[in-house]
């Protein structure tokens, strides 16, 4: 007798790589193939290979200046959004005060809004004729200042990233053992101690998360740099200066620096965090009882941290004040003399005011589709595929997250400005696909790690049930796995729509007058001083981004 | 009905199916017995089509070969159930019939028939979540049995209701299988689930089926080894062979000098060599020979009957002369521990049999194999047989 033995495949796993090879092929074009053309652009000139470009990038003093700035204005941003969000988030967990749970979900607000609109929020509220400026000047102070420079970027990126870092030390913080505590306490550790030898360490793993987050958006960050740098430079202003000045081959060059800073600071950050001992991920127990202090403590708590969230939310209220305040009616009184809906009504009675807000959600609803399907399937193969082209697949969906939105924008341009079909390349630049592209390309990181987080809590069972009951692989998909997935593809989906309705990065390079979105209708006001209708775009925007805080925290409810 | 012929499955260098050759008739219900890793679940995958083994699988004459699951007619009933929990009863009992295209007044039928069969009529619009275990078990049951296939799998259908539940269920699960005549191949590790649902039991153990057969014969003339310490319970002696008379064989327990020797079961097909009857010197024990509690005759020795055993008319010692070690009631059975020499011997007996207040702990017993209780015996190959 013969042992013919057969290695087993597994179900699903039977034409499951020629369909993973496919879908990452899909991907490699539209990820990872735009960054070689611009690569390849970059080290060419009229077609043939030319290292001019590199070279004059390598002379030139600003680009070093502006690679140096984009770096350590990233680290002062994670310093800073760490000071303000890291003592935040010990406040709400450990002390018991009242209105602790509204103010604790108020507080973490700002990460759901597109920066764009954090940024001319703080424009109006501290800019030099914003809000606080009128009110001290009417209380006869003479101060003048600037919002401009190095200064007014760090402190747009502290105040809307250190959400990234309350937001994830509240989870560990709710997450520690209390045993650990008590079991310190019970050793005679002082609470310095206990902080320094205990809660820190096992703090760790979070705020690596927490700081290579918010590295990675600072890095990539253009709003704050474009509205308040002036002559203070970072790379991803001045790649688009370099753009708009027509000197593309720089510009790609440019591109591939900030691409290759982003991923170098990636792999930095992955091999600090792998290199020192592991901490306390997927701890669970007892939760930490809260201290409940004595009730004039608490009340302070209470008054301190309600004053905090104000302060907080002070910016959102003033574009929410400004929406009411109708063209040419605030001159130099300290506060605005007439409010009144005109401005909303101007947005939605005139078709060319409404036309923005109409590209945004066709655009973005039609990238978030796509980006949701293209991301479920990524996100099945892989799984399916396993091994190396599963990790491939993987990869590519998470690359765009760790490349800045700038670079994809540049990219896609230099890709999709020719016509040259049997190389993939379509002339698309100037038409309305370009944008939904773009949005699609940056929504995928989202929406496929969504997907890959529910498909890896689906259990395989019920997939091989429906196979079982006589199930063809299609209806398997529609009745059982989207069904099931359903909770995390809408969550996946709403915050890819919000990021794409809110756009800005993209946006600037790629529009055309007749698609321009939201964000660049706000550009434009700001600059013919209406001030109430870029706030009232502004504000429609939170609205959009309240909406989605609902779904997710529906999500969570279930 | 299903026909599997040398049938081999390997995950990377592991062996899991090492050549099964199994044919269940129709109508027919083989329960499928093993230790945890054997290999059972594997079996039921391949044959769904979830995993590709090397092999024949035919069910009704065709091979099933590159059959993706869904067109085989098989129908499987998991040991998590693995229900829709995003569907109602109904939407789970139907999702079988709405694959297949079956038009609305037959799929309201046959919901209509399933939920009466397993009696949970009146649940249709019950979310999963707000069942009981048990009834869990019963809609994934009427959920695989909805399209009426060729061949029902079960994955130790019972094993994830407490002992309780798992009897009362059993019991339904008997009645709703006999009630639909489908051929079923049923998993379980449990041997009483085992004999009362199974027509015929397969013995699995690491990939291979050590027997096939009716329950009364896996217990009274296992095939294998395995199969003897497997099924039921037996104390296993060494033995030494001594002579063979035409087909009976008979060894001396425990010792090669032994005065006893008792006539055996030798085993008959799959055991390889012949048995060699050899002379009484020798170190290690050839066979080892498995005897039932059951099968015990047990006599409180008196004083004057010590070294006397003439009196049974067999010619010859023929008992082992032991003390007994511990006595268990346990209703309709007793049960002695009884140690002689060196083994242990473990031996039951129906109340009334013998005098309680005989058969007390440190007394001195002589027992042997009852009369037509033909122990088996099978050569000492180490644990696995
Ligand atoms: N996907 C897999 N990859 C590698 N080995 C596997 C895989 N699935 C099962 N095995 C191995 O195959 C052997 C048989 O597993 P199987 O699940 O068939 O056992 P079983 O008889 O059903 O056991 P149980 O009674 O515990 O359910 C086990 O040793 C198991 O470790
Ligand atoms: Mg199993």
């Amino acid at each position: 007798m013969t042992a013919g033995v057969a290695s087993s495949r597994r179900f699903g796993a039977v034409g499951a790589s020629s369909g993973a090879a496919l879908v990452a092929a899909l991907l490699a074009w539209l990820v990872g193939y735009p960054l070689l053309i611009t690569l390849l652009a970059a080290v060419q000139v009229d077609g043939s290979f030319s290292l001019s470009a590199v070279s004059e990038f390598g002379r030139r003093a600003d680009e070093w200046m502006a690679l140096w700035r984009s770096i350590w204005t990233s680290i002062a941003s994670v310093v800073l959004a760490a000071a303000v969000g890291v003592p935040l988030a010990f406040l709400f967990e450990r002390a018991d005060f009242p209105g602790r749970r509204l103010l604790g979900a108020l507080v973490a607000l700002p990460v759901a809004l597109p920066p764009l609109v954090g940024v001319i929020a703080f424009l109006f509220l501290y800019g030099e004729s914003g809000f606080v400026a009128r009110l001290l000047q009417a209380m006869g102070f003479g101060v003048r200042w600037r919002l401009q420079g190095a200064g007014a970027i760090l402190l747009v990126h502290a105040y809307s990233m250190y959400v990234y870092f309350y937001l994830f030390t509240r989870a560990a913080l709710a997450r520690i053992d209390g045993a650990y505590h008590e079991a310190a306490t019970a050793l005679g550790c002082t609470p310095i101690r206990r902080l320094a030898r205990v809660t820190l360490p096992l703090l760790r793993p979070a705020l690596a998360g927490a700081a290579l987050l918010t590295f990675m958006t600072a890095l990539a960050s253009f709003s704050a740099p474009y509205i308040f740098g002036g002559g203070f430079r970072v790379m991803t202003t001045q790649i688009v200066a370099s753009k708009l000045n027509g000197d593309l081959a720089l510009a790609h060059v440019e591109t591939i620096a900030l691409a290759a800073l982003a991923l170098a600071a990636l792999v930095a950050m992955r091999w600090v965090d792998t290199a020192a001992p592991g901490g306390a991920t997927g701890l669970r127990g007892a939760v930490l009882r809260r201290r409940r202090p004595s009730a004039a403590w608490r009340w302070l708590l209470a008054v301190v941290c309600t004053a905090a969230a104000g302060v907080l939310m002070l910016p959102h209220l003033t574009l929410l004040l400004l929406s009411f305040v109708p063209p040419d009616t605030w001159t130099t009184q300290a506060l605005p003399p007439v409010l009144d809906l005109g401005n909303y009504t101007i947005l939605f009675a005139e078709p060319e005011r409404l036309r923005p807000l109409v590209n945004s959600l066709w655009m973005a609803g039609v990238a978030t589709a796509l980006a949701v399907a293209l991301g479920l399937l990524a996100a099945r193969f892989s799984l399916r595929a396993g091994g190396r082209l599963g990790r491939l697949l993987e990869g590519l969906v998470a690359l765009p997250w760790a490349i800045p939105g700038t670079v994809f924008a540049i990219a896609l341009a230099a890709t999709f400005s020719v016509s040259r079909p049997w190389l993939g390349r379509f002339l698309w630049i100037g038409t309305p696909w370009i944008l939904p592209l773009a949005y699609l390309v940056r929504s995928l990181p989202v929406t496929g790690r969504a997907a890959l987080a529910g498909l890896r809590q689906l259990d395989p069972s019920l997939e091989e049930a429906a196979a079982a009951l006589g199930a063809p692989p299609r209806r398997r998909l529609t009745a059982v796995v989207v069904p099931l997935l359903r909770p995390a593809l809408v969550a996946g989906a709403a915050l890819a729509f919000l990021t794409a309705a809110g756009d800005f990065v993209t946006s600037i390079v790629l529009y055309t007058y007749s698609t321009r979105p939201i964000s660049i209708e706000v550009l434009s006001s700001l600059r013919l001083q209406q001030i109430g209708l870029a706030a009232t775009y502004g504000v429609l925007l939170m609205a959009l981004s309240a909406a989605v805080f609902l779904v997710w925290g529906r999500r969570d409810a279930v | 009905m299903l026909k599997i012929r040398d049938l081999h499955l390997a995950y990377g260098a592991v062996e899991v199916l090492r050549g099964i050759d199994l044919d269940v008739e129709r109508g027919e219900t083989v329960a499928l017995l093993g230790p945890s890793g054997s290999g059972k679940t594997t079996l039921l995958r391949v044959l769904m089509g979830f995993e590709q083994g090397s092999g024949i699988v035919e069910l009704r004459g065709k091979r099933l070969d590159g059959v993706p699951p869904h067109r085989r007619g098989i129908g499987l009933v998991f040991q998590n159930y693995a229900l829709f929990p995003h569907l109602d009863v109904r939407g789970n009992v139907l999702f079988g019939p709405r694959s297949l295209g079956w038009d609305a007044s037959r799929c309201e039928e046959r919901l209509g028939e399933m939920l009466e069969l397993v009696g949970l009529t009146g649940y249709e619009r019950r979310r999963i979540g707000e069942l009981s275990g048990g009834q869990q078990q019963r809609v994934a049951l009427a959920r695989a049995l909805a399209t009426e296939p060729d061949l029902l799998l079960l994955d130790e259908p019972l094993s994830n209701l407490d002992p309780e539940l798992r009897e009362r269920t059993r019991q339904q699960l008997a009645d709703a299988l006999r009630a639909v005549e489908t051929t079923c191949l049923l998993v379980t590790h449990e041997q009483d689930e085992a004999f009362e649902l199974g027509d015929r039991v397969a013995v699995l153990s690491a990939g291979r089926l050590e027997q096939v057969d009716v329950p009364e014969r896996l217990y009274r003339t296992p095939a294998t080894a395995f199969v003897a310490s497997f099924i039921g319970r037996s104390s296993v002696l060494d033995a030494w062979p001594t002579e063979r008379r035409g087909g009976e064989l008979r060894v001396r327990p425990l010792r090669a000098d032994a005065e006893a020797s008792w006539p055996v079961l030798a085993p008959t097909e799959r055991s390889g060599s012949p048995i060699e009857v050899v002379g009484p010197p020798g170190g290690e024990a050839p066979l080892r020979m498995w005897v039932r509690p059951e099968d015990w005759d047990v006599e409180v020795r008196g004083g004057e009957r010590r070294h006397d055993a003439a009196a049974d008319g067999s010619g010859g010692e023929q008992w082992l002369s032991g003390t007994v070690a511990d006595v268990r009631f346990a209703g309709a059975l007793s049960y002695l521990e009884i140690v002689v020499e060196e083994a242990r011997i473990e031996v039951a007996l129906l109340q009334g049999r013998v005098d309680p207040d005989a058969l007390q702990r440190g007394c001195a017993v002589r027992l042997r194999p009852r009369s037509g209780a033909l122990p088996v015996v099978f050569p000492d190959r180490g644990p696995s047989g």
